[in-house]
């Protein structure tokens, strides 16, 4: 239930940092003359490299255009990923006589919000449904009031706001993934 | 910050599928000689490039410039990481499905204000990290020592009604402020 895009993110960017910052922070360090006075007169693509390029170009080539090719799938499943969201529109209440019987997420995530802003202390709230229509997971962030005693806004979350919530949909449990923010200055995004 | 960290690795995956099909591409047209496919290079000049890079050497501007691009962007990347990882302080719960959290920014703006409620204090701020939250008074007036322990004492009690999963160990420093004065 983390935010496994983030990490994603967090990971490839740290690994694409590192690559361009060392090889950046290798370019001036030779620039420099720190591997040698000799290294920083060589021309950026030597005569050795051509000529290994030359001699392996049987399988060389192809083996970095697959490598680039497999580099490519990856980056369009990053991409893809970053366009992917975890809402979801209707939350499923179980079979009906003719078929299925559904609730709209927005419905039941706008009624949370409402009920979570009157609970006493709480300045602000947002709620979205996120998961998968058969198992819904609530995301619900509160910002609270400097002077909220966070402990009853608990309860009242709890015993009322979430309580009606899995009775609205019928079920025992939801799911829920709760954000308390104190100073609230701002409201909370919900993710 | 999430935001623009989802938009940077939207243009960097694009940017990175970009330059790898573009180099598969390449270097299909450049090996095989099938006569429905074009002449290499399709659309990337990389015999000129090469050849560019072949007359200059590491003590000129052109690799010179590159490479402090190269630095600033890997810095940027990398604190743009270091800046999206959110921290959060793990909350108890009543209920076996509910995973209450709150950031670490909320809890030391509870901890700054409970010191500054103290009298003797003129300004506080805090810090929580993984496990130590830090509290700076500025004193404004009376014994350092003594308003020391009544800022512990605020600070704690707000600690302590707080349904904390983990309490982290509490610091609290004291500025007198009066020598500035």
């Amino acid at each position: 239930m983390r935010n496994r895009t983030n990490r994603l993110d967090r990971i490839l960017l740290v690994l694409l940092g590192a690559v361009v910052l060392l090889a950046g922070a290798g370019g001036v360090l030779l620039r420099l003359g720190v591997f040698g006075a000799s290294w920083k007169h060589r021309p950026i693509i030597e005569q050795n490299t051509t000529d290994f390029f030359n001699r392996h170009e049987s399988w060389l080539w192809w083996a970095i255009g697959g490598g680039a090719l497999v580099i490519a799938v990856l980056a369009i499943y990053w991409l893809i990923v970053q366009l992917r969201t975890e809402r979801i529109g209707n939350v499923d209440l179980g079979p009906a006589v003719d078929g299925e019987n559904t609730l709209a997420s927005s419905a039941l995530a706008d009624a949370v919000r409402r009920e979570a802003e009157n609970v006493e202390g709480v300045a602000r709230a947002r709620a979205r449904l996120v998961h998968e229509s058969a198992q819904p997971q609530l995301r619900l962030a509160v910002a609270l009031r400097e002077d909220a005693d966070l402990g009853a806004v608990q309860r009242a979350l709890d015993t009322d706001v979430l309580a009606h919530a899995r009775e609205a949909i019928g079920r025992e449990t939801l799911p829920t993934w709760l954000r308390v923010e104190v100073d609230a200055t701002e409201a909370p995004r919900v993710l | 910050m999430r935001a623009l960290t989802r938009l940077v690795s939207a243009l960097l995956a694009l940017a990175v599928a970009g330059a790898g099909g573009l180099t598969a591409a390449e270097v299909l047209i450049a090996r095989v000689h099938w006569g429905w496919l074009p002449d290499p290079p399709l659309v990337v000049p990389y015999n000129t490039w090469l050849r560019e890079l072949r007359a200059h050497n590491w003590s000129q501007d052109l690799p010179l410039w590159g490479s402090i691009g190269g630095i600033v962007v890997g810095m940027l990347l990398l604190l743009l990481a270091a800046r999206s990882h959110e921290r959060r302080v793990p909350l108890q719960s009543s209920a076996p499905d509910v995973h209450m959290t709150t950031s670490r920014r909320s809890l030391a703006h509870v901890l700054s204000t409970a010191a500054k409620q103290v009298e003797a204090v003129s300004d506080a701020r805090a810090s929580v990290g993984r496990t130590t939250a830090r509290v700076r008074a500025t004193l404004r007036l009376g014994d350092p020592d003594e308003v020391r322990e009544r800022v512990r004492a605020a600070a704690q009690s707000r600690l302590d009604g707080l349904p904390l999963a983990r309490r982290p160990r509490l610091v609290v420093s004291i500025n007198d402020g009066r020598r500035y004065r």
